[in-house]
């Protein structure tokens, strides 16, 4: 639901109405799932409880499946503006960690951060707050299909934050 | 000439090791740091005989031993990268300069095994996944099969038992009203059951009353017969009842031969027949 600048997490608009103009091929299921949810649209203006903004991630997967959700991240990365002078996958990848500060706000909302092994291997660190692993393998696979690059995203073992064995989750990019 | 000085090669193997089992949230970190420093070991050993003997032999089961080891523990792409960079990187570092391109090319040949094992073991595991799911979906749909075929057995049977009522309706005589197509699968369940029934009560006379059947042919009178001797054999005797005019020109036409079969127009006769075989006779109470 839509809120006022506080204390609880938030999830920007933008972000979650680029997300649902992604779903426009399943735009019946989407509609259906945010009248469920109390809504009629969401306002890009607008930031939402962040908890209600990923049940509306986790109703989305669970009825539209993983690849659905991961071509959703791709395109919401493929299709953003952004400023001139990140003009490169290592560039969009160095920025993740801005991507989630510019759409995510409130206490312990929690980091992504990047680091290069070389120019073709990064490590995604994240600690986001409810991080949903499909939605970030898509944002990582549209950052690089943006410039034309095929990456190969894995996650690493042992801790999962959507899976909720750990409180992190490491992506490893490679192209 | 070894390819590493002692000293080199204890700081080759150790920052190997080392960096290898510090990779977060790694199939390495995972399996620790012994298992990191048995895998070390084996590459650089393989390095040395292999840079002596000029072919790249020893580094295939070096490169193939890792993989199957690391594997199971979300071995990925990237971490079959970082151990080849990270050995590359040390090798031509602390090896002897003349060797530099011998460990090029090994590291080179390395990764392209180790990814090519790595890619049949990710195939194979694979095509098991697809396979288990296949069984899977096979055996869900075998239970959902199973059950129907319960359900439609119990169905059957509930069939099967309104379909042949029998009504014991004096001691000594059974009513069988037939209602509906009298074939042969009807035939069958109808003997089975009369007969069953005419040993169980002891009884006299069967009276069938199919005025209730809309086509009685040749077939169907054909049964009758057949189950009336049935019931003769066990000392008791079919009645007939309910016969339409239509069905009687039908047999006649047909010339089926019903002798031995007492024929009454209605149940009440055939009921009063069956009461006078029993020295018993319906009277009003009034």
């Amino acid at each position: 639901m839509m809120t006022e600048p506080g204390e609880m997490r938030e999830y920007s608009g933008a972000a979650l109405s680029s997300f649902v103009v992604g779903l426009s091929e399943h735009q019946a299921v989407v509609d259906k799932l945010l009248a469920e949810s109390g809504v009629d649209r969401i306002d890009p203006e607008a930031w939402y409880e962040l908890e209600w903004a990923f049940d509306l991630f986790d109703k989305i997967e669970r009825e539209l499946g993983r690849a659905a959700v991961i071509k959703v991240g791709r395109s919401m990365v493929e299709t953003a503006v952004y400023p001139p002078e990140i003009d490169s996958a290592q560039k969009i990848l160095s920025s993740v960690g801005y991507w989630w500060a510019l759409n995510a706000r409130g206490p312990d909302i929690g980091t992504m951060t990047c680091e290069w092994e070389d120019e073709h291997h990064a490590v995604i660190e994240c600690t986001a707050y409810r991080a949903r692993c499909t939605l970030v393998i898509g944002i990582l696979e549209g950052a690089c299909m943006r410039y034309g690059i095929s990456p190969l995203v894995e996650h690493g073992p042992g801790s999962c934050i959507q899976q909720q064995t750990g409180p992190m989750c490491v992506y490893r990019v490679s192209w | 000439m070894p390819l590493f000085e002692p000293t080199a090669r204890t700081e080759l193997l150790s920052s190997l090791t080392a960096r290898l089992a510090k990779r977060r949230m790694s199939a390495f970190s995972l399996l620790g740091e012994d298992v990191c420093r048995v895998h070390v070991e084996a590459a650089v050993d393989a390095l040395e005989r292999d840079s002596v003997t000029g072919k790249a032999e020893a580094m295939r089961a070096a490169a193939v031993a890792m993989v199957t080891t690391f594997l199971p523990e979300s071995l990925g792409y990237s971490d079959l990268c970082f151990f080849t960079r990270l050995l590359r990187e040390r090798a031509l570092e602390l090896g002897r300069e003349d060797q530099r391109g011998a460990i090029e090319q090994w590291c080179y040949e390395h990764l392209a095994v180790s990814t090519t094992h790595f890619m049949v073991q990710r195939d194979d595991a694979l095509q098991r996944q697809a396979a288990k799911r296949d069984i899977e979906r096979y055996e869900s749909q075998l239970a959902e099969l199973r059950v129907a075929l319960d359900e439609k057995t119990q169905l059957l049977e509930l069939i099967r038992e309104a379909s042949t009522p029998i009504a014991p309706v004096v001691p000594g005589i059974l009513v069988v009203p037939l209602v509906g197509t009298f074939d042969r699968f009807r035939a069958g369940l109808l003997t089975e059951r009369l007969l069953d029934e005419i040993a169980k009560t002891r009884a006299r006379v069967a009276i069938l009353d199919i005025s209730g059947v809309p086509v009685f042919d040749t077939d169907a009178a054909q049964l009758i017969v057949r189950l009336a001797r049935s019931v003769r054999l066990l000392g008791a005797q079919v009645i007939l009842v309910g016969m339409s005019p239509h069905n009687a020109r039908t047999i006649v036409e047909l010339g089926v031969d019903l002798d031995g079969i007492v024929t009454c127009r209605a149940l009440q006769d055939g009921l009063r027949s069956a009461l006078a075989t029993q020295r018993l006779e319906l009277v009003s109470i009034a």
